[in-house]
């Protein structure tokens, strides 16, 4: 198999730029994250159910549905990062129903374990100990408002 | 569809390295589209992977807390990685190097993972990431003497592990891999191999949709 030789000095001096590379690049990226954040969000983190099923649903109001950037050097997509995630989906909205009423969430989820979703839909996020989500689907737009609380309480996903 | 099944309950004890993205044991991935697991004794898959991104240098891979996750954990957070389904459904293919190695050697390489497992330090994509973990586990074992040469990359662990151990002592598998609880305790290795062809969508971890038909290469690859 061909491989490139081990040389100590060269790795050593790599090893020393990138993290530089990464200080003069810094600044740049906290401007970008600062310009792209809104209004204070509850994140919603995604996991897939691993033999769990939903606790509750959560309706929300999609204010924003959108594809994900890998970040500087598609470093983000990187499978190592924990939080990586294949063709990974933003969903932004506002809670329909209960207490939380009102509160914007967002969520990162995998593109393949999404239902077809819009901003202006209306999806059901399953979750699991409060804030972990196991599955999304999409209300049927002839659930009315009135009966969402019993078509949510039919739902189940995971297993 | 052909599956082939490793047992890891048998007189001979096995360690492993498994490869996410390299779909051959001559294919050289990206180095950010792989990723290193390993395989302990009993079959049970574990791996080192950077959580935490609170838009500071975490967010170029840099400085995160590093964690492990165990089959339980995988499950939850990567799917594709120990469900071969999941791992088709995904388009996750991933090469396995087998090693056959003492108890002593078993042991160590357990006990290293446990060790990462309650304490396991930081993360970071370049000279901290999973590879550079499985590198000292296996150093740990005794299967290596020394760190992986030239860049820390899973690919570049799996050319070391083949440049050092005889060809007698390994195997290698490529394909979509996944792994089952065994009642009586550790787990099997399955593996749909995978074989590049004009009837097989292209390997593409994240993409929707599922293979009707998988490779047909039944025999394991020779390293």
């Amino acid at each position: 198999m061909p491989r490139r030789p081990d040389n100590p000095t060269l790795r050593r001096a790599i090893i020393t730029a990138l993290p530089l590379l990464a200080l003069s690049l810094f600044t740049c990226i906290g401007l970008l994250t600062m310009t792209s954040s809104s209004a204070a969000q509850t994140k919603l983190t995604w996991e897939w159910p691993a033999g769990r099923r939903t606790d509750r649903f959560l309706a929300v109001k999609l204010t924003r549905v959108a594809k994900e950037g890998g970040g500087l050097f598609g470093i983000r997509r990187s499978p190592s990062l924990a939080d990586s995630l294949p063709d990974a989906k933003i969903l932004e909205g506002s809670v329909m129903q209960g207490i939380n009423t009102g509160e914007h969430v967002s969520l990162r989820a995998p593109g393949a374990e999404l239902p077809r979703l819009a901003a202006g839909d209306r999806a059901a996020f399953g979750l699991v100990e409060d804030r972990i989500c196991i599955c999304v689907l999409q209300i049927p737009a002839d659930i009315t408002e009135d009966r969402l609380g019993a078509w949510l309480s039919r739902q189940s996903c995971g297993e | 569809m052909s599956v082939i099944v490793v047992k890891f309950d048998t007189a001979r004890k096995r360690i492993g390295l498994v490869v996410r993205g390299k779909h051959a044991p001559d294919h050289h991935p990206d180095k950010l589209g792989q990723h290193a697991d390993v395989i302990l004794a009993d079959g049970a898959p574990i791996g080192f992977f950077g959580e935490g991104n609170d838009g500071s240098f975490n967010s170029i891979g840099l400085g995160m807390q590093g964690v492990v996750y165990d089959y339980q954990l995988l499950l939850r957070h990567r799917p594709y990685y120990v469900d071969m389904r999941a791992a088709v459904a995904n388009r996750v293919v991933s090469t396995v190097l087998l090693i056959e190695v003492e108890q002593q050697a078993a042991d160590a390489f357990k006990a290293a993972w446990d060790r990462m497992k309650t304490s396991p330090g930081d993360f970071n994509i370049v000279g901290g990431n999973c590879a550079t973990h499985a590198s000292a586990a296996f150093i740990a074992a005794g299967v290596l003497d020394t760190s992986i040469p030239w860049l820390d990359t899973p690919d570049n662990l799996y050319g070391q592990l083949v440049d050092t151990l005889p060809a007698a002592r390994r195997t290698s598998y490529s394909g979509y891999i996944g792994f089952k609880p065994v009642s009586s305790g550790g787990f099997t290795m399955e593996d749909t191999p995978y074989a590049a062809g004009p009837q097989h969508n292209k390997p593409n971890p994240g993409s929707t949709g599922s293979l009707g038909t998988v490779g047909r290469n039944v025999t394991p690859n020779s390293v």
